[in-house]
């Protein structure tokens, strides 16, 4: 045979194997798996202000879900505030999402005072799912928050009740609260919600 | 008298050795660190060029030594040289109509084409004057041990280093010579048997039309691995059978016995017929056959009977599989054809397929999972498939895993 057919022949016989390799390397289904992303959708519910009797608070003080906020967020108008005044709060943490969410604890920011009225609003009590913690010292209502709370909650609808019982500090002087507008403070909680088994928090 | 200056040119081994230790030392250059103490774009547009072109005046300049076709050929052998690059050309570009096409990642500025036409241009014409030098240097006739040397010479010094280094699996492997390797090596057996005949005009128009595509064209066949195997090594390759008839033809030297011999279509056609034969059976079409040992699938197929599958290659594929379909899956390392009963979905909507035999009693008992599948039985070739039952290996699987 001429040497050239003799090469070529080598070389058919060698793609032909490479045929085979091919067919070896590329038999398996590349599985592509629709991974459905989970929603994380945790949301406050039903909060309520209740002020016992003779707060030094008026009755227009408000806590209600902030419906202009981006995030998931309360707002707490404490109107008329007097040193020692009292209120009681309550609201659901609600997971509405498809997975298991950790809410570590809250921001808590004033709308207007400029940080001064943050100092003067003391948590007297939290309860956490039936959990009380009594704040023996003075703790104001943002570091009580910001606590590591960790409240986990399950996917559909579990939830959680939180209370509170607030106090303006019975040392605070009148000209201390700056007020806003028609006499009240004003603060806004949001709440840090994240995927339960978020590595990177 | 005849003086010195008048004689033929002597063959020198000792210039082939001169450009085979330049050819590999731009090589490592090319491929070492110290590329990067100049700037890379200082190095590719200016320094590598000017170090090409100093090789290919050095090449230039030693003593001419007659390629084997006399002058009257070489019209022809440029020609061929031509032709057969488009051809392969074609064959790329009717290939990329199955596998698909590609935007090209080369500059398409004048700017950025006339610098790859000078980066390209000074490699490839330093390349063909040093095969040409090598191989008229080293052989008067057709001497295959030298030609292969030169071709793995070329071949080599064409392939970046940083490929070989990146090989690490026996499919790793493969793949690169089947994509890389193996088609330039064809490509510069041509090339160099081009210049053997018609010395290094031949050899460049034939390397120059591929390249002056791949680098020019717009669009550019993306050819699997494989598709790349087949017409990079067939077509140069049939090429060269070709020229070397023709070339015999041209020049008489065909004796009239051995024109009965040539058959360059009937080679053409086996070869082709003979891969496509091999790589059916083996897998690398979307249909594949395969042969059925057990009557578990009785009365559609019967033990002997070959199957052909049509492969599920993505999800598109294993959605479109219903109820009643019979799909090939494998279980271990058993092939196993059955019909799809029963589609069942978990809660992240993923499928999983409950089987049986139809000439089994029962359910088969675990779900099978996308990727066990392997296809679906499009067709029931009877009987053909005795012969290979009959050859196989003694080793049993047991019966009670396929039949219940």
């Amino acid at each position: 045979m001429k040497k050239s057919r003799f090469l070529a022949l080598i070389l058919v016989v060698a793609v032909m194997m490479m045929g085979a390799g091919y067919a070896y390397w590329t038999q398996d289904l590349t599985i592509e798996n629709t991974i459905t992303t989970g929603r994380l959708e945790v949301e406050f519910e039903g909060p309520e202000l209740v002020l016992p009797n003779n707060t030094y608070m008026h009755e227009s003080s408000d806590f209600d879900i902030d419906d202009d906020a981006d995030i998931p967020a309360l707002k707490l108008d404490l109107v008329d505030a007097y040193p020692g005044a009292q209120a009681d709060i309550s609201f659901k943490l609600v997971n509405k999402g498809t997975l298991a969410a950790i809410v570590k604890g809250f921001d808590f920011s004033e709308v207007v005072g400029e940080g001064t009225n943050e100092g003067l609003v003391l948590c007297k009590k939290l309860s956490v799912d039936g959990n009380e913690k009594v704040f023996s010292e003075k703790t104001t209502l943002k570091d009580a928050l910001l606590n590591e709370l960790n409240i986990r909650l399950e996917p559909d609808n579990d939830h959680v009740e939180v209370k509170m019982t607030l106090q303006i500090d019975p040392d605070a002087k009148n000209n201390d609260l700056k007020q806003g507008q028609e006499g009240a403070i004003e603060f806004t909680i949001n709440m840090k919600a994240y995927q339960y088994n978020d590595d990177t928090i | 008298m005849i003086t010195k200056e008048y004689l033929p040119t002597q063959r020198s081994k000792h210039r082939c050795f001169f450009l085979i230790g330049v050819m590999i030392f731009l090589y490592i250059i090319d491929n070492s660190p110290a590329k990067a103490l100049v700037n890379i774009r200082i190095y590719n547009n200016l320094i590598k060029p000017l170090l090409w072109i100093g090789l290919a005046y050095v090449a230039w300049s030693f003593p001419v030594v007659r390629s084997k076709a006399g002058l009257k050929h070489k019209n022809l052998i440029n020609l061929w040289a031509f032709n057969f690059a488009v051809i392969f050309i074609i064959l790329s570009a009717m290939a990329g109509f199955i596998d698909g096409f590609g935007k090209s990642p080369y500059s398409q500025t004048p700017k950025g084409i006339a610098m790859n036409i000078i980066f390209v241009g000074s490699v490839l014409v330093a390349g063909e004057l040093v095969r040409n030098s090598l191989i008229s240097n080293l052989t008067k006739e057709e001497n295959y041990i030298v030609f292969i040397l030169v071709t793995l010479l070329m071949t080599v010094t064409n392939i970046s280093f940083s490929r070989f280094l990146g090989l690490k699996e026996v499919s790793d492997i493969v793949k690169f010579i089947a994509e890389f390797f193996a088609p330039e090596f064809a490509h510069h057996l041509l090339a160099t048997y081009l210049a053997f005949l018609g010395g290094p005009i031949a050899s460049m128009i034939y390397l120059a039309a591929i390249q002056a595509f791949h680098w020019l064209s717009p669009i550019l066949p993306n050819l699997k691995w494989i598709t790349k195997a087949l017409i990079g090594v067939l077509c140069p390759i049939f090429s060269l059978m070709a020229i070397q008839g023709m070339y015999l033809k041209a020049s008489k030297q065909l004796k009239r016995h051995e024109k009965d011999d040539e058959g360059l279509l009937g080679w053409m056609i086996t070869s082709i017929v003979s891969i496509a034969i091999i790589w059916f059976s083996v897998g690398v079409f979307p249909i594949y056959p395969s042969v059925i040992a057990t009557g578990s699938m009785e009365p559609m197929i019967k033990a002997g009977d070959v199957i052909l599958v049509e492969k599920v290659r993505n999800m598109e594929d294993i959605h479109s599989l219903q109820v009643e379909d019979v799909i090939q899956f494998k279980r271990d390392t058993i092939l196993i054809s059955h019909r799809i009963i029963e589609i069942v979905e978990d809660e992240n909507q993923q499928k999983s397929y409950r089987t049986k035999g139809d000439n089994n009693s029962a359910i088969d008992t675990d779900l099978v999972e996308p990727q066990q599948i392997k296809g679906k039985i499009v067709y029931v070739v009877p009987k053909i498939g005795w012969p290979s039952l009959l050859m196989r290996s003694k080793e049993q699987v047991p019966i009670e895993e396929i039949i219940y």
